[in-house]
């Protein structure tokens, strides 16, 4: 099962199936293929979040074992695996940016705030593809903006001096771009 | 009906994770009740799914899933139960999973509960207050972030009620006041730790307007 994206690399495969086979027989192939997938992926997001390369990996692998661990909480109607595993990761960026600025700190409170959130209007395959479809259609400098500042979680001052352009235009241009990234999911919903 | 909702703007900070861990669990208790945030968060969850499977892969060590084969027979620690105090009130489920510490009474009409230790982060707790209480009025430092659980309360900005979002910043002083719909518990996590006023004293302050 594929949905052919041009500019996205081609062919994506539905790895919702693993997590599906995960849930249902604790299959460790499908991990396999899973980790083999998404954990270097996962280790590029903790980096460019600015994670050292060894806890990047390490909270790689920890993202991995809650998709192991919850693989039952997935429902691939609601969420396509690319984006629950992104809600997982972010919700650990959230207590390693904690435990950077406090090494005391234990986020076991919070242990269970993930949880898959249900979409209603839009099945999630379509949302993803037409989420995507958008990205390659904003200008590239846009596109950008969302990456560092949303993905990567970079301060509007950092990323200034990365692109060499003033805060106030680097503001403006996160905004313009969620705006327009919004309108253009929209238009084809 | 809900009628106070996030502002997008939040909504994308959730959705990118730049809210702290009380923040987040806020906004998800919002987000299990209302399907036109729910809509707007996925959309931006769904970027970062896109960001996450188009990103230049970084190579894991070669021992990496061997290791983590490893851990997969790790037991997973058991969610805590509700405290009885809970009991009558219909909570959300990503509260639900939530450690809930002892609820101390301010005066025999309110009570609170933390949800995080108190080590300088963000303070997170549960507010109960018994119908037709008026807490007195207080400011507060950077944001505030309110899910009503059960009842209603109203301040200057209007009336919020079950299922309802609050944010308050620190240019807001207000008095909240329990409506007659009820007794009135909410899920507050504030931005800014207070280090001059302790969370009791606070609340104590805000209801009795004593100062010290």
């Amino acid at each position: 099962v594929g949905i052919y994206l041009s500019g996205w690399g081609g062919y994506v495969t539905d790895w919702s199936d693993c997590i599906i086979a995960i849930a249902a027989s604790r299959d460790r192939q499908a991990f396999a293929s899973l980790f083999g997938h998404f954990a270097p992926r996962l280790k590029s997001f903790f980096v460019r979040s600015g994670a050292a390369p060894g806890l990047a990996e390490d909270l790689a692998q920890e993202t991995l074992l809650m998709v192991w661990r919850k693989a039952a909480l997935f429902d691939p109607v609601r969420a396509q695996a690319s984006t629950w595993i992104f809600t997982l990761a972010r919700n650990l960026r959230i207590d390693a940016k904690r435990r950077e600025r406090d090494p005391q700190a234990v986020a076991e409170f919070f242990e269970s705030v993930v949880e898959p959130i249900p979409s209603d209007y839009l099945l999630s395959a379509e949302r993803d593809a037409l989420v995507r479809r958008a990205l390659t259609q904003l200008p590239v400098e846009q596109a950008e903006a969302i990456r560092l500042s949303f993905y990567e979680d970079r301060p509007h001052s950092e990323i200034a001096g990365l692109l060499g352009l003033p805060l106030g235009t680097v503001k403006s241009r996160v905004r313009l771009a969620m705006a327009r990234l919004r309108l253009l999911v929209e238009d084809k919903q | 009906m809900i009628r106070h909702h996030p502002d997008p703007e939040i909504l994308a900070e959730y959705a990118a994770g730049h809210l702290h861990r009380g923040a987040m669990l806020v906004i998800a208790c919002h987000l299990e009740g209302c399907a036109t945030c729910r809509q707007e968060a996925n959309l931006w969850e769904s970027v970062g799914g896109a960001f996450l499977e188009d990103g230049a892969p970084v190579e894991m060590s070669d021992d990496a899933l061997a290791r983590m084969t490893a851990r997969l027979d790790e037991k997973k620690t058991v969610p805590p139960a509700l405290p009885a105090f809970l009991s009558r009130f219909e909570i959300p489920k990503p509260l639900a999973g939530c450690k809930i510490g002892r609820r101390r009474f301010v005066t025999p009409a309110i009570w609170f509960a933390p949800l995080a230790s108190d080590d300088g982060e963000p303070r997170t707790y549960l507010v109960y207050a018994k119908s037709d209480t008026v807490l007195a009025e207080h400011g507060h430092r950077g944001r505030e972030f309110t899910h009503v659980l059960a009842g209603a309360f109203s301040d200057s900005t209007g009336t919020y009620g079950a299922g309802d979002f609050a944010l308050t910043d620190g240019a807001l002083s207000h008095a909240p006041a329990v409506t007659d719909d009820g007794d009135c518990l909410c899920l507050i996590s504030a931005e800014a730790a207070m280090r001059l006023v302790s969370l009791p004293a606070r609340i104590l302050q805000a209801v009795t307007g004593a100062h010290y």
